[in-house]
């Protein structure tokens, strides 16, 4: 074997060895990203845009057609506006009480809210029934303390109670994000800030609230898309006059059994959902540029 | 003067914590726990009479679907974890440039999207496909796999630092071929990032509902769906106990996990760590 | 640890990242037993030149032999090379017996010579009494030198070390560096390519220093060479400290091209009372240095930096603002490209 013949033999390897590397992508794309995601998607857009003899909007057509789905939509993002922004304040509120006054435990306290990002929110939702409904334990109590005749509380199966259930469950999606940026910030520009004469009010207009917005926005932004994506507790504490875009496409497409609408809505659905989920990614990309 | 005004922030911020803590995160447990004990809540503002019954009276129907959902929930952390993996590891590989960064923004999409538009797409697009497949627990299997893989594969990407580049590196200098170096330098590093991944995994697929009732067939709905099903009837107490015998097998299932399994394996093929070892890997 | 010796023979060698020529058509020949340091800026490719060696970074063009094997597209871990990384890499899930005996568990060596060969290899940078230890126990100096070990125990054809003593402080640094060169000859056959950005570790350590810059070779020769006869003024500026003046000053020289002047090193320099130098000037600043002083002098007339003088101690030093004159024997001029 000539010297020439054992250089082609080691080039081939290699050649296979990167050659691997684009098979590995190939595979996973192939096996993985396209059966659980991108075919699912591809066949519900196919779905929103045929009828039952081909090639149709009726789906769309019926969606606006309709006098309920501007209900819907309304409702939706009535509850949406409410909840995110409540949460956000709150959120934010809190999360800069525990990022500048750290207490004892604020650390477990951080780890507990990782935590809360995987309790079932229908479980908040179906918690409250017994404390804030008309028969429930803040009801009755205060109806004993205050002598009244009738349950003073009754909002929970409705518009208040999705709100107040939709403000705990996501209040610590905000609360994390913005703590994570703000420890993004480096501690010294704080501290030059205020060597440099800076009274505290100004080192968090002018310092540490430029730099920590990006990640506060997509924090907010976060809350806004998972509020409208919520499913679990408009549908425990929903009504049929408070139907969300969610519950309504669920509806479509297991009780009424009519496809093409759902996939419809689905649709428009999916495209405000990534959107806003771009939104976010911009948003936090920016933070940790802004960050390094 | 300064220090006091810091000082009564503090305890006001400590107050306030504790307080949304409290509020935010056990009062709904300890709500659940203590209505899934009452005789009966309604009428008096906490239980009178505490009992057992709604855990006796838990039907066959209760049991099949807590059996179904840990099932589940233990099939997706598992291959959750193994594609997660497996994707952040590709995608590592093939770096930033060429696509890169367009399929990872691809892998995390399932995150911005309602679970239910995504359990839509599953059911639209293996209901009649595969026989065998929408009838059974696969097709929740599928949908549930769907949701978290972003979070899957966010935990091993995050992981895959700098650091570990070089001792990648280090290994295959050292003669290591690509499966040794996996076995043993990336899996043993990724420890953490296996097990957070584990978790998140396990946890989400045990609460979740907007994907698994659209799509779960007749004989395989999970134990959230049964409860909501209850409590859309009215029966609040036992979706009450169901509810608790769901959060205290998630409980166990995530403390295991999060258990030091590794570090005894590890150290158990090297031989006993000296007190120094012991003292310096804390 | 006998072997026979390998040579490293570059040819051609091309790297692009995206748009951008890291190393351009760069010929390179090593011989065996010999050490090499590679120098340079940040960014001049030195790294880089090192990753294709040891099969991380691919090459547009170029081939690589080692021992007269062709090792251009061979993986990394078929290449028989030991690498000191700049932070040391060490697994740290693994005790330092375990990071030593990885490479050869790689290469399916038997438990038994595995023992024997690690303990060898300790025993060679004395660290035979850490077997058991996390490398996270252990002190910066004392981890590279397992990580030397590490690399040193699968019997290299050749030792890459990447800026081995960065990491380290101003004094162990020294130590560490004797203690290279003591290795060193103590095995005379293994080629050695140590990339640095400090123009001491060149000096000290190898038996030829390449200067890079821009992707390109600046110059390549004995550190005595680079020093003495730099081939432009990159070369002379980068590898020790010069002085730059017109070829006027030198009539043996003068009248060459005007893209030339004349190199002088700071220890060439000799101060003259005035009207007895070459050049006059105003002293602008003094600095102790131990050994010797630093003496910047601003010449007058002469469109050039201030020149650097360096004066034993024990000779008189004049105040800052005394004007004095400078002279340098004609011979120690070196004519270099600017």
């Amino acid at each position: 074997m000539s010297a020439s013949d054992a250089a082609a033999i080691t080039v081939t390897r290699a050649s296979t060895w990167r050659w691997g590397a684009s098979l590995n992508l190939a595979a996973v794309t192939l096996l993985v990203l396209l059966p659980l995601i991108f075919y699912p998607l591809l066949r519900l857009l196919l779905l929103s845009v045929t009828g039952d003899h081909g090639l149709s909007l009726d789906g769309f057509t019926s969606f606006f057609g309709g006098g309920t789905v501007w209900s819907v939509f309304g409702t939706t993002m009535l509850i949406v506006f409410c909840s995110a922004g409540l949460a956000s304040l709150l959120g934010i509120v809190l999360a800069g009480l525990l990022f500048f006054f750290p207490v004892p435990g604020t650390g477990i306290l951080v780890r507990f809210l990782e935590l809360f990002v995987a309790f079932p929110s229908f479980l908040v939702a179906f918690s409250m029934i017994f404390l804030y409904g008309s028969q429930g334990a803040i009801s009755l109590a205060l109806m004993h303390v205050f002598g009244l005749a009738h349950p003073p509380l009754n909002f929970l199966f409705g518009f208040g109670g999705v709100v107040l259930a939709e403000v705990m469950f996501y209040t610590p999606f905000v609360v994390r994000p913005t703590m994570a940026s703000l420890s993004l910030l480096d501690r010294r520009l704080m501290e030059a800030a205020s060597s440099l004469g800076a009274p505290p009010a100004m080192v968090l207009r002018r310092i540490v609230l430029p730099l920590a917005l990006p990640g506060i926005a997509a924090g907010v932004i976060l809350c806004t898309l998972l509020t409208l994506n919520e499913f679990g507790i408009p549908l425990v504490l929903g009504s049929v006059k408070l139907v969300t875009l969610p519950v309504a496409i669920y509806s479509a497409a297991t009780v009424d059994l009519n496809l093409h609408a759902a996939a419809a809505m689905a649709v428009i659905m999916l495209a405000i959902s990534l959107c806003l989920y771009g939104l976010y990614r911009h948003l936090a990309g920016r933070q940790l540029r802004l960050a390094r | 003067m300064l220090a006091d005004r810091t000082r009564h922030w503090r305890l006001l911020a400590a107050a306030i914590a504790t307080l949304a803590c409290a509020w935010l995160f056990i009062l709904p447990v300890a709500t659940v726990l203590l209505s899934s004990f009452a005789k009966r809540w309604g009428g008096t503002v906490l239980p009178t009479t505490l009992t057992l019954r709604w855990f006796e009276r838990l039907g066959a129907d209760d049991w099949s679907a807590l059996a179904t959902s840990l099932e589940v929930a233990a099939a997706v952390a598992v291959l959750g974890t193994v594609l997660g993996l497996w994707l952040a590891l590709t995608l590592e590989e093939r770096g930033r440039e060429r696509g890169g960064a367009l399929l990872d923004l691809l892998v995390m999409v399932p995150n911005g999207i309602p679970s239910v538009v995504l359990g839509l797409g599953i059911l639209i697009a293996y209901h009649d496909v595969p026989p065998g497949f929408s009838d059974s627990g696969l097709i929740v299997l599928a949908a549930q796999l769907a949701l978290v893989l972003p979070f899957c594969y966010r935990s091993a990407a995050s992981a895959l630092r700098r650091e570990l580049v070089v001792l990648r590196e280090a290994a295959s200098s050292l003669g290591a071929p690509p499966a040794m170096v996996l076995r043993r330098i990336v899996l043993p590093q990724m420890a953490p990032a296996i097990r957070s991944s584990l978790a998140i995994a396990f946890a989400i697929s045990i609460g979740e509902l907007g994907a698994t009732m659209t799509v779960y067939p007749p004989g395989f709905a999970t134990a959230p769906v049964l409860i909501l099903g209850e409590v859309e009837r009215g029966y609040y107490l036992p979706a009450s106990a169901l509810s608790v015998l769901l959060l205290g097998c998630a409980l166990l299932v995530l403390i295991g996990i999060a258990l030091p399994w590794g570090r005894a394996l590890a150290w158990s093929r090297t031989g006993r760590p000296s007190p120094a070892a012991k003292l310096a890997s804390q | 640890m006998a072997q026979p010796a390998a040579g490293v023979e570059i040819e051609g060698l091309t790297v692009r990242f995206g748009p951008k020529t890291v190393l351009s058509d760069l010929d390179l020949t090593i011989a065996p037993g010999e050490f090499l340091t590679v120098l340079g800026r940040s960014g001049c490719g030195k790294t880089t030149l090192l990753r294709f060696v040891a099969g991380f970074t691919q090459a547009a063009s170029g081939r690589l032999r080692i021992g007269g094997k062709d090792l251009t597209a061979a993986p990394p871990h078929k290449r028989n090379l030991g690498l000191l990384f700049q932070n040391y890499a060490l697994f740290p899930h693994m005790s330092v017996f375990d990071n030593v005996a990885f490479g050869l568990t790689a290469r399916g060596v038997a438990a038994a010579q595995i023992r024997m060969r690690v303990e060898a290899a300790l025993r060679l940078v004395q660290m035979e009494a850490s077997l058991r230890l996390p490398p996270a126990s252990l002190s910066g100096g004392m981890q590279q030198r397992v990580a030397l070990a590490r690399a040193l125990v699968i019997e290299p054809d050749v030792l890459l070390l990447d800026e081995p003593l960065s990491a380290l402080d101003a004094n162990l640094r020294a130590s560490v560096r004797t203690e290279l060169k003591a290795l060193h000859e103590r095995l005379p056959h293994l080629s050695i390519i140590c990339v640095t950005h400090d123009q001491e570790d060149a000096m000290v350590l190898s038996d030829r220093t390449l200067l890079m810059r821009e992707g390109r070779i600046a110059q390549l020769g004995t550190p005595q060479e680079l020093y003495d006869s730099p081939r432009d003024r990159f070369v002379a500026g980068y590898f020790g400290a010069a002085n730059f003046l017109p070829t006027s000053l030198v009539p043996r020289i003068n009248g060459h091209a005007a893209d030339h002047m004349i190199c002088l090193r700071p220890e060439q320099m000799r101060l003259a009372p005035l009207g007895g130098g070459v050049i006059e000037g105003t002293v602008s600043n003094i600095e102790w240095r131990g050994a010797s002083i630093a003496l910047s002098v601003v010449p007058d007339g002469v469109p050039a930096d201030p020149i650097l003088i360096a004066l034993p101690r024990g000779e008189t030093v004049p105040e800052r603002g005394a004007r004095t004159g400078i002279i340098f024997r004609h011979e120690d001029a070196v004519l270099v490209g600017v």
